[in-house]
């Protein structure tokens, strides 16, 4: 056996004997036999189901990276607290060896724990949907809404710096020609600020339908290959106003669909045309989630990877309807079954194990154990903190902002690409919409926040164990 | 004490054996968070350690032993001067297959049982399971813990955790080993069998540094000894340099007729005053005495649940599969005979016979000649004068001793 080896299976045995580690355990598997029998949903199977994926995941998940945290932080740091480390480092075995040993065995024993909570969870769920008597309007909700795993398409928005550019010079030119003295916008600071407010007013009115107007959205990159047999789901959320509020509401309107026609000309060419076809008249649930099918066939919806989506606003009792961006409208096409979802949630917060456990083994390589716990579990608050920057900081740094606004968001965008949001390993949400986890999105995760951040940090810290003087602490344990 | 150190620097200079430890101009400071220097642990030694030799660290608390002992591991790294072991850093990694440590406390991982603990540290050596599964048995026999091999070492006395941190110490079979007090925690036959182990390692060319504050083991068993004191070498010499009192001799016969004793009293009285000269029993060391004591239980099998004295010594440490404990012992001390080497043992076998019957006439004589020496008057009246002169030093020493403790009492 090599010296790697034997470093692993050692800090196996060890955390098997943590009184910590044994702790978390018992929470885990609380989680895995009581959790399900304690959630309710909103009394329909679907929500029932959604609840269950959502929170028994979610909180095995969350014990699993709490636990890795504290096990590798023990794992490296009282192995030097208590001198251990010195019988281990005399023997030819490099330091970056027993670290990554240490690594190893963290990560190894709750990937296992990690794949017995999946496989008890899908089990118990296969039970629960093979034993129980659903309706067969309950069911199709199921396969169609949860059980699958479907693409999400968010619509194309719109360039707010040129619309703002442009309806800007645009009242400048309406007010010279009504006579008005706008000299004041030769100067580059007023006409900055006048910009900076119109582009503020367009993002915050943008999705925001009053009575008897139409807000059209637009999709692009959508597939090219779909059947008239695949189903495409439309989801929402409207909210009464501006303002955002949890109170249900129901308000009335149509949804409008483009219907692409290809048409031959008197030449012989074919021509693409575009109609309308407004849905009957509805009630909507405000603040709250809404999904359906689009009911036209996709291959007059979809036409070269692009669509068009439009609501008109018939609700006489409020005053405006507001379709908050990041809220809808979506379309969700399905691309795969629900068990190679459930696979990819699974591999996400493997991955998310992989990194929390790579940054409290680094961190730990180079403090003591209470000083590593507090500063792993704070680069993690502040990661979870700092990601409610993340809608915000995109449209900041568009333009420039005023001094102390670039600077705020300068500094949320350098958190943000340093510290990793633990939030990022959590898709159970993604799950119980029926989302697809995609592969370039597990891609994506596991380069940006596993490669890129937690990678270096990981690798500095292996540094400096290897280079610090590990007789100098001595606790005696 | 100077003029020692230089003699054996001078000695030193002419041996050929490679030198295993260099240290030049070794310092070692502790420094504060605020890298202020806080503590010169080392201040600028010099010292040498060679093939084979079995050299004693010696010191008080602080004098600076333990952090030399860490910077040869690698565990602090000096802040000036030159350290080198088998002629390279300490931190290099391959050196270590050569060495072996028995640190000051034990540090194991209590959760592991004494064959599993064995089996992990013979792991990093990358041993194939079979071989580890040998040395760690043959380990465990040696330092008397067999019978304790599936037990958690966490439920082991301090004497039991040390002999599990000597076994760790020679799983690789070190050409080069630092025990730091080994003999710390460890009951008297422990003790012995420590430095009996010492000595056989010596006898196989090993070379080991001790590290003790118990001085008797440290004579014991090495060659040589450094001195340390507030991180300077005091005194660095080998063992017989250092301690013999050559304004002295002893001498050591079986016991005598008590008029041949008297006899002996007056020959050498012709050559020393009465007062410089003692004639007593010679005693025998506790250590001797308790290692007897056991020894006696051990033929009338009592039990114990700590640990037992030592096995055979290690197969693999002695490369003969064959022999039995006796043999294995004396094929430790045995090194392997040339020609030359055989001739020239016979020669100093028939030169040790030659000496012994030299001696043997020497005693007779000396004998004869106790047998006619008479005390002539002259030195009887001598004789006489001396008790007199010692009765009254001893009155005066008795009213000194009554002034001292009792100086009120004269007053009155």
């Amino acid at each position: 056996m090599t010296a790697f080896l034997a470093i692993v299976k050692l800090t196996i045995r060890s955390a098997v004997r943590s009184h910590i580690f044994r702790l978390l355990l018992i929470l885990l598997l609380l989680s895995v036999f009581l959790l399900p029998f304690t959630l309710m949903g909103d009394g329909t199977p679907k929500g029932d189901v959604q609840i269950f994926l959502q929170y028994c995941l979610g909180f095995a998940g969350f014990i699993l990276c709490l636990s890795s945290v504290w096990l590798a932080c023990s794992e490296v740091s009282s192995d030097v607290e208590t001198a251990q480390i010195h019988m281990i480092v005399v023997k030819p075995v490099r330091r970056a060896v027993v670290l990554l040993g240490k690594y190893t065995g963290v990560v190894l024993i709750h990937l296992f724990l990690l794949l017995i909570a999946a496989t008890a969870f899908y089990a118990f769920l296969s039970f629960r949907l093979a034993s129980s008597e659903f309706s067969e309007q309950d069911r199709l909700l199921l396969n169609e809404q949860v059980l699958t795993a479907r693409a999400l398409y968010s619509p194309v928005r719109p360039d707010f710096n040129a619309l703002a550019q442009a309806e800007l010079d645009r009242r400048i030119k309406d007010a010279q020609e009504h006579g008005q003295n706008v000299s004041q916008y030769q100067d580059d600071q007023t006409r900055q600020e006048a910009f900076l407010e119109l582009r503020k007013e367009m993002i915050a009115t943008y999705g925001l339908t009053s009575e008897g107007e139409t807000v059209f959205w637009q999709f692009e990159g959508l597939p090219k290959d779909l059947t008239d047999d695949d189903i495409v789901f439309l989801r929402y959320t409207v909210y009464v106003n501006r303002y955002y509020t949890q109170d249900q509401n129901s308000v009335r309107g149509h949804w409008i669909f483009a219907a692409n026609y290809v048409r031959q000309d008197d030449l012989g060419g074919e021509t693409v045309v575009s109609d309308l076809m407004a849905l009957p008249e509805e009630d909507i649930l405000t603040s709250s989630q809404n999904e359906m099918a689009v009911p036209i066939r996709n291959s007059y919806f979809i036409y070269d990877g692009k669509a068009e989506v439009g609501f008109l606003n018939m609700d006489k009792n409020t005053a405006e309807l507001n379709f908050e961006e990041g809220k809808g409208p979506f379309l969700l096409i399905r691309e795969a079954g629900f068990f190679s979802n459930y696979c990819r949630a699974i591999l996400v917060l493997a991955i998310g194990i992989l990194s929390v456990t790579l940054l409290a083994s680094a961190v730990a390589a180079c403090m003591s154990l209470p000083i590593a716990i507090f500063f792993s579990a704070a680069y993690m608050l502040v990661g979870g903190l700092a990601n409610y920057l993340v809608t915000s900081i995109p449209d900041a740094l568009d333009f420039q902002a005023e001094y102390t606004g670039t600077f705020g968001y300068r500094f949320g965008d350098l958190l943000l690409n340093l510290i990793v949001p633990l939030q990022d390993f959590f898709v159970t949400g993604h799950l119980a919409n029926g989302e697809l986890v995609s592969f370039p999105f597990i891609g994506m995760l596991f380069a940006k926040d596993f490669v890129l951040r937690m990678l270096p940090v990981f690798l500095l810290g292996a540094w400096i164990y290897t280079r610090r003087e590990l007789a100098l602490v001595s606790k005696r344990g | 004490m100077v003029a020692d150190v230089k003699q054996t620097e001078q000695a030193a200079a002419g041996d050929a054996r490679p030198v295993v430890v260099s240290a030049v101009g070794l310092t070692k400071v502790f420094r504060d968070f605020w890298n202020r220097p806080k503590a010169k642990a080392v201040n600028d030694i010099d010292f040498e350690v060679r093939e084979g030799e079995v050299v004693g660290l010696l010191g008080p608390n602080g004098s600076g032993k333990s952090t030399t002992v860490k910077m040869l591991l690698g565990l602090l790294y000096p802040t000036g001067g030159r350290l080198t072991v088998f002629g390279k850093s300490p931190r290099d990694v391959e050196n270590k297959k050569l060495i072996g440590y028995l640190p000051e406390e034990t540090y194991l991982y209590k959760y592991l049982t004494a064959f599993e603990t064995l089996d992990f540290f013979a792991s990093l050596f990358g041993l194939s399971k079979e071989e580890r599964t040998r040395r760690c048995d043959q380990l465990l026999d040696m330092v008397g813990l067999a019978h304790a091999r599936n037990r958690p070492v966490g439920e082991f006395s301090k004497g039991m955790a040390r002999r599990i941190g000597l076994a760790q110490a020679m799983i690789n079979d070190p050409a080069f080993l630092i025990l730091d007090e080994p003999t710390s925690g460890l009951d008297p036959l422990g003790c012995r069998e420590v430095k009996d182990l010492i000595k056989l390692l010596k006898k196989r060319g090993k070379t080991v540094i001790v590290t003790s504050h118990l001085l008797s083991d440290v004579e014991e068993v090495c060659d040589r000894i450094i001195v340390l004191y507030g991180g300077r070498i005091r005194a660095n010499g080998g063992m017989e340099d250092l301690l013999t009192i050559r304004a002295s001799d002893t001498i050591t016969v079986p016991r005598l007729p008590e008029d041949a004793l008297e006899r002996i009293r007056a020959i050498v009285r012709e050559s020393v005053p009465d007062g410089e000269m003692t004639v007593d029993h010679p005693h025998m060391s506790l250590e001797d005495f308790f290692v007897d004591l056991v020894n006696e239980a051990k033929k009338e099998s009592l039990e114990t649940s700590g640990s037992r004295s030592g096995g055979a010594i290690a197969e693999y440490l002695t490369g003969d599969k064959a022999q039995d404990a006796k043999a294995v012992l004396d094929s430790l001390t045995r090194e392997e005979e040339t020609p030359a080497q055989t001739l020239a043992k016979k020669m100093e076998a028939d030169a040790a016979k030659a000496a012994e019957e030299a001696a043997k006439k020497r005693q007779d004589e000396l004998f004869a000649q106790l047998q006619k020496a008479a005390p002539a008057p002259e030195e009887e009246k001598s004789r006489q004068e001396q008790q007199e002169i010692e009765a009254k030093m001893s009155e005066a020493n008795r009213k000194l001793k009554d002034l001292l403790t009792n100086p009120g009492g004269k007053k009155d």
